[in-house]
């Protein structure tokens, strides 16, 4: 357990994605209209690397064939069988209280209140702006 | 004791209207109308017999002997090696095989203590298969008519389907709305023709069943009766042994279109009947919907459950021809897999060939499962013979 500096806030604008490697996981991190999220990059089916896959919304309706797109830039698509999770929680669409994906926190922090842990290899920030931090 | 010698339970279920304990409820059996669509003419309105060209003094045609109206059936008939029709089920004087409702009451009801037993028919299987709707509509009310008069009148035991076309939708959902408040009427009969049972174009029948809180049902038989196409996915197939054994097919297309289409999400108390095409399948459909739709869930997000539980709430299967595994766990592991204490109904399918005997069929499962099967969930699925077994509308 331990937290990680992603990125600076500067090099993370919304709608992007970086996936990092911390403490042998691979997560994904996700900027979703200037708040970070992140998710193990495994899905929990077959083990594909879920974070690499679509983001988009997803389809609701309330009566059969009115459809209704949500939930825009929100919602991973994995890569191999479509399973769709939302980004916000690591619950999964289709079974949202049985089918997650473990879902990390994830904090904006000023550079002095930044510091990782010291068993884990850091590098040097040496600018101004806020950092984006994964607490794993 | 039951006639396979389960031990009973205090469970058993008192009919109201009777007095006697529930043993069977037969959910798909075919008498014959004695003289084919002859018998009709006195049901079917004075300007259809004229129109068909069956009013009066019937004229053969010479030129043509097939221009006579006939009952819509398969267009090739696959001749069965034995006969399609139990012999011991032929009328003592004579006729088609399961001709004589009073001989069928007995040989078929008392014989084997059934309670109820649903009136499918044999002669309006392929109705769809009149090009023209307001024939095939018409066909359709005077056959009801006929098993109304005829036979349902005949025994308290008996109970009768409405059996509409879909060639017209609106018609099909007025002849529900003219008969659903009989009282021997307890479920619709859709006759299925060239499109899945769940598209859009069906709803004012669905609209219609559920409104009256009857269940919906289909028959094989439609299958290139008429000018419906074979429905089986490949064409039509060489042999009678393909055509029977292929029937699941029918049902696995039209369930799922049940399911995908949102029919149950939009008429959320309709029961769906799949009659006579097995029910071993059912595991198959269930796992493999499941799995599709939580990939494809974004094509029909109005299926808001798996498409397993939409099954086991909502469509029942008759158990004729029973399946046969060839080892007792095997069956007891798929009766599992299917949710059978929801999802199966006991059916004999009586006079045909293939009848299921009750005494032989299922054995050693588990009695409540039994029951279940052969009366329980048939209370669930037509709620008119459930009132009647609860004594709150009963039949003189």
């Amino acid at each position: 357990m331990g937290k990680h500096i992603v990125s600076r806030v500067s090099d993370f604008p919304p709608g992007e994605r970086k996936i990092v490697e911390f403490e042998n996981r691979s997560i994904g991190v996700f900027n979703i209209k200037g708040e970070y999220f992140a998710l193990r990059n495994v899905c929990p089916h077959q083990g594909a690397p879920l974070c690499i896959g679509p983001v988009r919304g997803t389809m609701d309706a309330e009566t059969p064939h009115r459809i209704q797109y949500v939930k825009d830039g929100e919602i991973i698509v994995c890569p191999w069988h479509c399973w769709e999770f939302d980004i916000l929680t690591g619950r999964s669409v289709f079974n949202p209280h049985r089918t997650r994906v473990r879902a990390y926190k994830v904090t904006v922090e000023r550079p002095e209140s930044a510091e990782e842990d010291p068993s884990v290899e850091t590098f040097r920030v040496t600018v101004e702006d806020d950092l984006v931090v994964l607490h794993v | 004791m039951n006639p396979v010698g389960q031990a009973e339970t205090t469970t058993d279920t008192i009919d109201a209207s009777t007095g006697k304990k529930l043993n069977i409820i037969d959910c798909d059996i075919h008498p014959r109308m004695p003289k084919g669509v002859q018998s009709l003419m006195p049901y079917l309105p004075e300007k259809w017999q004229a129109r068909i060209g069956m009013k009066g003094a019937l004229v053969k045609d010479e030129a043509n002997p097939r221009n006579t109206f006939s009952v819509p059936r398969r267009a090739f008939f696959h001749p069965h090696p034995g006969g399609s029709g139990r012999v011991d089920a032929r009328p003592p004087e004579g006729g088609p095989i399961g001709s004589n409702i009073g001989f069928l009451a007995k040989q078929l009801l008392d014989e084997h203590d059934i309670n109820y037993a649903i009136i499918v028919g044999q002669d309006a299987t392929g109705v769809s298969g009149i090009p023209d709707a307001d024939l095939s509509a018409a066909y359709a009310s005077a056959y009801n008519d006929f098993v109304l008069t005829e036979w349902a009148s005949t025994d308290h035991r008996f109970k009768a389907c409405i059996w509409v076309s879909p060639r017209d939708p609106n018609l099909a959902a007025e002849e529900i709305d003219r008969l659903a408040g009989h009282p021997d009427i307890v479920s619709v009969q859709v006759c299925p023709m060239d499109i899945p049972l769940g598209q859009r174009y069906m709803w004012p029948i669905y609209e219609a069943a559920s409104r009256h809180d009857l269940p919906v049902a289909i028959h094989g038989g439609s299958e290139t009766a008429g000018v419906n196409p074979p429905m089986l996915a490949v064409g039509m197939p060489s042999y009678f042994i393909e055509l029977h054994s292929g029937l699941p097919q029918v049902g696995w297309m039209h369930v799922t279109s049940m399911v995908c289409e949102g029919v149950f999400a939009r008429f959320p108390n309709l029961k769906f009947i799949v009659q006579e095409m097995g029910y071993a399948w059912v595991a198959g459909l269930m796992w493999r919907l499941d799995k599709e739709w939580r990939s494809l869930r974004l094509e029909v997000p109005w299926v808001k459950e798996p498409p397993s539980e939409v099954i086991r709430k909502h469509v029942r299967f008759t158990s004729q021809p029973v399946e046969e595994p060839p080892k007792p766990e095997f069956n007891e592991q798929m009766l599992k897999m299917i949710y059978a204490e929801d999802t199966l109904q006991f059916s004999s399918d009586y006079p045909h060939w293939d009848f299921d005997d009750p005494r032989y069929v299922f054995p050693n499962i588990d009695p409540q499962l039994r029951k279940s099967i052969f009366y329980g969930n048939a209370l669930g699925t037509y709620p008119k013979i459930e009132k009647l077994v609860a004594g709150e509308n009963g039949k003189t």
